[in-house]
């Protein structure tokens, strides 16, 4: 009893036995690296397998229906071995596509290529060829791509590079290459053993070559170097595609996520890996950018950092799974839309700097009903934002705070005191914004929202100014100044810390210090008004 | 003197005149080619003529077209292009010219 495999050649279906199997994959290994990758060569091929599966044909057509090893024995000798193929031709080429020792490598199984599979293929054969290459259900694959698909577009742009970049199996030689043996890390240490025996050999060969021959021991002598200096640099090109390949992933996680869950991006760069916060990529632009220029910019984005992280990966796997591409046409082509996308956003940045060329102010003057009152108490509500601010992200004088899961943009306003030339307390409310045009800007100021309240003596400021939901961030600021008439009091609550600003009084005291003392206005200015109680402190 | 080369390198020589010529006059396809050059001991093995085949054909001595065929795959059916025919009438001449002169040398002794 025999292990049969199904195999394809050129078209024609074919039952085969296991060893008979070996002993063709051999020989279509053996032909491959005769004849050379080149498009001549490949077309050689692709005839002689069609050739051979006509003389399989003739064998099979009666009653015996499984290729056997003596079938394959006798068209290997009706075909001949590379060595037997008179060529007419100039004899140089013939010795440059015939490595020395294709015998030799014909011998062990293929090493394993990483094709894409055009005959169990959905879209390009990606999935079909990575199951074949990783020993991997392609069902598995395909649900994997797909998932991803949803759950990140960036997985589509993996597929479409892997589409362009890996070759598809044409030949039969190919498709068996593609089924070779398994590049796993034994066998690549295997392969590098072989050749550290080549090495052994090499300088063996250069010993026994006696010193008479002058010209063979200084060949010889080369081929020692040369065999040493290419495991060396075997081993390099393997870790250094290992390297490539993990700087690549880790990348491509961090951007990924910098655009879709968020992370410190503004503050630390896209490389970071910070997780602390919850606004994304996306969120942010958002805030800033036009509707219309938005998503152009997001794809912009994605394709400038993504091209870059997707050539490490590209030229990583290359070196360690040795599969072959056009490498210019990827060249060109990845530089070419990297090109595009970066003056794709030059564009939409110069764009977006006119979008903050004007400013304009609108200034609201409140009377404080208080004419009774000596002193005027200043407190702030309950800050109820601290918590869901994004500590990372702030765009002058705004932050933006997660709330409910929506980034809400939001600012401390401005307090100052001053004196007043009338005999009352008045606030004036100054909001300003920026935009391309006055009327532009003007609309951007309406975006604003800050109340404050009074009850009897008290006035109760929000700790905070708000932009309305889908307004766009424009510098948009607001600033308050309360007048105080000369002889009044002010009483500055501990709580409005985070808003005064730049108070001048006759102390020099700072902000800070200020807080939680009442002030008097006098003919010079703000005045401490129990001095000697801090004098005593 | 091995003869065996001798024999080797002399067929080598004026095997791509002999496809040209199997060639010329009706559209074959590889199998037939082989067929005949087989039939005369022209080649050995079969893996002698594609090669030969690609670079006649790349050389523009040669062109192919597909053609279905009743059993299998469609076949390549080769054809020898106006340049091929050129290439054969001088190699025709060149070819009888050599017979002459060794039947002359022969002949001489």
């Amino acid at each position: 009893m025999k292990k049969t495999f199904t195999i394809n050649i050129s078209g024609s279906i074919f039952h085969i036995d296991d060893d008979a199997f070996e002993k063709l994959q051999r020989y279509l290994h053996m032909l491959n690296r005769h004849f050379g990758v080149a498009e001549e060569g490949q077309e050689i091929l692709q005839d002689i397998e069609a050739r051979i599966a006509e003389l399989f044909i003739e064998k099979t057509s009666n009653k015996v229906e499984v290729i056997t090893d003596s079938m394959v024995d006798e068209v290997i000798a009706r075909m001949g071995k590379p060595e037997d193929f008179m060529d007419a031709g100039d004899d140089e080429c013939s010795t440059k596509t015939q490595p020395e020792g294709s015998l030799q490598d014909g011998d062990q199984k293929l090493r394993r290529r990483l094709y894409r599979d055009g005959e169990s293929r959905v879209l390009g054969g990606v999935c079909s060829g990575m199951s074949a290459y990783f020993n991997m259900d392609v069902v598995i694959l395909r649900v994997i791509f797909v998932l991803a698909f949803f759950l990140y577009g960036a997985a589509l742009l993996v597929y479409i590079v892997l589409w362009i970049a890996v070759p598809k199996a044409k030949t039969t030689a190919q498709r068996l290459e593609m089924k070779g043996k398994e590049a796993t890390v034994s066998n690549i240490q295997q392969s590098i053993k072989q050749e550290m025996t080549e090495v052994g050999e090499n300088i063996n060969r250069y010993k026994s070559s006696s010193a008479s021959d002058g010209n063979t021991r200084r060949e010889r002598f080369g081929d020692v170097v040369t065999s040493v200096f290419r495991v060396v640099l075997r081993v390099l090109v393997l870790i250094f595609g290992a390297v490539l390949i993990l700087i690549g992933i880790g990348s491509l996680i961090g951007f990924v996520t910098s655009m879709a869950i968020g992370h410190s991006f503004m503050h630390d760069g896209p490389w970071s890996f910070g997780w602390d916060s919850n606004i994304n990529m996306a969120g942010l632009l958002q805030q800033f950018i036009s509707p219309a220029a938005y998503t152009v910019s997001l794809i912009a984005i994605s394709i400038l950092a993504g091209i870059p992280i997707l050539l490490l990966l590209f030229v990583g796997t290359k070196l360690l799974f040795r599969y072959k591409t056009n490498n210019k046409l990827i060249g060109l082509g990845t530089f070419g839309l990297w090109l595009v996308a970066l003056i794709t956003l030059i564009v939409i940045g110069v764009n977006q700097v006119g979008n903050f060329g004007k400013q304009t102010s609108q200034t609201i003057t409140q009377k404080v009903d208080c004419t009774k009152c000596k002193t005027l108490y200043l407190e702030t509500t309950d800050d109820l934002y601290q918590s869901l601010i994004e500590d990372h992200i702030s765009l002058d004088r705004m932050k933006i705070a997660m709330v409910n899961g929506k980034e809400k943009m939001l600012g401390h306003p401005q307090f100052t005191v001053e004196k007043s030339s009338t005999g009352e307390y008045l606030l004036l409310i100054k909001k300003r914004a920026r935009g391309s045009s006055s009327e532009d800007a003007q609309k951007n100021v309406e975006q604003i929202e800050y109340n404050f309240s009074q009850k009897d003596s008290t006035l109760r400021f929000d700790p905070y100014y708000f932009l309305k939901d889908d307004a766009k961030w424009r510098e948009q600021e607001v600033s308050m100044t309360l007048k105080v008439p000369e002889g009044k009091s002010v009483y500055l609550n501990n709580n409005l810390k985070d808003i005064i600003f730049d108070i001048e009084n006759t102390e020099n005291m700072w902000d800070g210090d200020m807080i939680g003392k009442t002030w008097i206005m006098t003919a010079n200015g703000l005045a401490l008004k129990d001095a000697t109680l801090t004098i005593k402190k | 003197m091995n003869l065996d080369n001798t024999k080797a390198q002399m067929r080598k020589g004026v095997l791509e005149y002999c496809i040209l010529l199997v060639i010329d006059g009706k559209p074959l396809y590889a199998s037939d080619i082989i067929e005949e050059l087989k039939s005369s001991k022209m080649i050995v093995v079969e893996g002698t003529l594609y090669p030969l085949l690609t670079r006649l054909k790349n050389d523009g001595l040669l062109t192919y077209k597909w053609e279905e065929s009743t059993q299998g795959p469609p076949r390549k059916y080769y054809e020898v292009t106006d340049d091929g025919r050129t290439f054969l009438n001088e190699m025709g001449e060149s070819w009888d010219e050599l017979v002459e002169a060794v039947r002359m040398i022969k002949e001489h002794k």
